[in-house]
């Protein structure tokens, strides 16, 4: 149930992904994305296809649970196929009732949905070799120019790494406590929608109670240890930029410079 | 009347990364009225196993029957709930309600009993614990002693009226006092109301005081069982298995290893006093 979301979770690991930096991976996505919204062609949709499935490769990760990943967003990704089939001007070829198919609606739509299940996949993949602490380092390294601008790059980080760290406990907590409900005969799964909602009083209640008292704890824990900020910190894991992570921008740009020339020859 | 659990396995996660047999082929029965323990080291599938017997998890393989009821059996569900009262660890944590009424009353009332049935069970459940219900019934759950929240968490089980209670680590976290008085409630209990008890706990000494018999599991399947005494005296096996013995009997094997004719089958330093006086008598050092 809860525990089958995979966005977001990073399985530990020796691949070549895992070892990227997370600057460059962080980087090399978001020119990815670009690229991918630039595409047009089908050929440049092959191609980033192809190149798509060879990072799953490389990430060493069983790729059936890789792409459980996308299950979360397929309702989305059907919706967005729909509307665009439907909904796009053009030459009629199907009719249903009111509703008429297009042949430029059936191109649009097919490529949106794949774009869409791309994103997803290739943004899961990120999150899925870089943990979550150096996710939010890169985070941090990548923003630490707009500090100059008063962007609190250390504050966002360390709000970010928080976060993070706790979803999972969250998640525990909210089995835990759902179950200890529903040993006293708790039922979370029928009734109309009033019902429900009264029934998420026993979880709700003490999930916020241990939460507040965890950022408690936490808090302390911090100030014992003279938390005070990002300034003046120094790391115990520096990061550095090794061969690879120069390959990896390069191919990156490549992409980005696939996308521009199949937007404005393909 | 009993649990059975036949042959259970069971995988955390299957199909992942993070798969975990927890479980593997378990096969354990737990009759009416007895006081049972299980021990094991943390990861062992202690937690997962008693979860198996209320139906919160479902056997992958094999299958659980409570007094002859399958868990699969969803109309059952409710039923055998009520009967097996499974109390989690750090109890504590599950309170919400305004008033401890109010929430030792929340087991009953999914039930769906009377008012007047629901006031009597969260009386008696109060009783039980050692909280006088004219002291504490109308207070806020947040504002008692980590010991009062805890017997008040275990209260609301209790109202639910099982047959067999089963408690993960009742005593993690509590000071010596706090922990004797549930402990000795709970075998109270037990003997009063001829209630089935399965205590999980990390502590030798309190499983020999209290149980009569003990599971051990290792790695997802129970290594060792028999009568509390049958088990701690296979202390080699325990030690392969990384866990101990009561002190107190650990003491009497090494006296009996100077003092052969000294029973080495002790569980508590109750047990162990006259037999230590009788050797000391016996041979004159007295």
């Amino acid at each position: 149930m809860l525990k089958d979301i995979t966005l977001g979770q990073y399985v530990p690991g020796d691949s070549l992904l895992h070892r990227l930096d997370p600057r460059s991976k962080i980087l090399g996505s978001m020119l990815y994305i670009v690229a991918l919204f630039l595409l047009k062609s089908g050929l440049g949709y092959a191609l980033i296809t192809a190149f798509t499935i060879l990072l799953v490769l490389l990430s060493a990760l069983p790729p059936r649970y890789v792409l459980r990943g996308i299950r979360p967003v397929i309702f989305i990704v059907l919706f967005t196929v729909v509307l665009n089939i439907f909904l796009t001007p053009g030459e009629v070829v199907w009719r249903l009732g009111p509703f008429k198919a297009t042949d430029q609606g059936i191109r649009l739509g097919v490529f949106m949905g794949w774009r869409l299940l791309l994103l997803v996949l290739t943004t899961s993949l990120l999150t899925l070799t870089s943990s979550p602490i150096a996710l939010t380092d890169g985070i941090e390294h990548l923003l630490r120019p707009f500090t100059k601008i008063g962007v609190p790059a250390h504050e966002l980080a360390m709000m970010m790494t928080i976060a993070l760290r706790f979803i999972p406990t969250l998640l525990e907590e909210t089995d835990k406590i759902m179950k200890a409900q529903m040993a006293r005969g708790a039922d979370f799964e029928s009734g109309n929608i009033i019902q429900r909602a009264r029934g998420m009083i026993p979880l709700l209640v003490p999930l916020f109670v241990s939460a507040f008292r965890r950022a408690d704890e936490l808090a302390t824990a911090m100030e014992a240890r003279c938390y005070r900020g990002g300034e003046g910190r120094t790391r115990l894991k520096e990061l550095r930029f090794m061969g690879a992570d120069f390959v990896a921008l390069t191919i990156s740009v490549l992409l980005l410079a696939l996308g521009v020339a199949d937007r404005i020859w393909g | 009347m009993s649990i059975e659990v036949q042959n259970v396995s069971f995988t955390y996660q299957p199909g992942t990364p993070f798969a975990a047999t927890v479980l593997d082929r378990i096969s354990v029965t737990i009759h009416e009225g007895e006081f049972v323990g299980l021990i094991g080291h943390t990861g062992s599938g202690k937690s997962t196993l008693i979860q198996h017997l209320n139906g919160l998890l479902l056997p992958e393989q094999g299958r659980v029957l409570v007094d002859g009821t399958d868990t699969k059996n969803k109309s059952a569900r409710r039923a055998i709930r009520q009967k097996v009262g499974l109390v989690f660890q750090y109890p504590e944590h599950q309170l919400f309600e305004e008033t401890v009424a109010k929430d030792i009353a929340f087991g009953p009332r999914n039930l769906g009993l009377s008012e007047d049935e629901i006031e009597e069970r969260v009386n008696n459940a109060l009783l039980t614990v050692g909280l006088p219900p004219a002291k504490y019934a109308q207070r806020s759950p947040f504002d008692l002693s980590g010991g009062e929240m805890r017997r008040v968490a275990i209260a609301g089980v209790l109202a639910m009226g099982p047959s067999y209670l089963v408690l993960d680590e009742p005593t993690a976290g509590l000071d010596p006092r706090g922990r004797d008085e549930i402990l000795g409630q709970i075998a109270q209990l037990q003997q009063e109301q001829d209630l089935a008890v399965l205590l999980v706990s990390h502590s030798m000494e309190d499983v020999a005081r209290l149980v009569d018999r003990l599971l051990i599991m290792y790695r997802g399947q129970i290594k060792v069982t028999g009568s509390t005494r049958e088990v701690f005296q296979q202390a080699e096996q325990l030690k392969q298995l990384g866990l101990g013995i009561p002190q107190i009997t650990e003491f009497m094997r090494s006296l009996n290893q100077v003092a052969p004719e000294v029973r080495t089958d002790i569980l508590t330093v109750d047990e162990a006093v006259p037999e230590i006086l009788a050797y000391l008598g016996g041979t004159g050092h007295a």
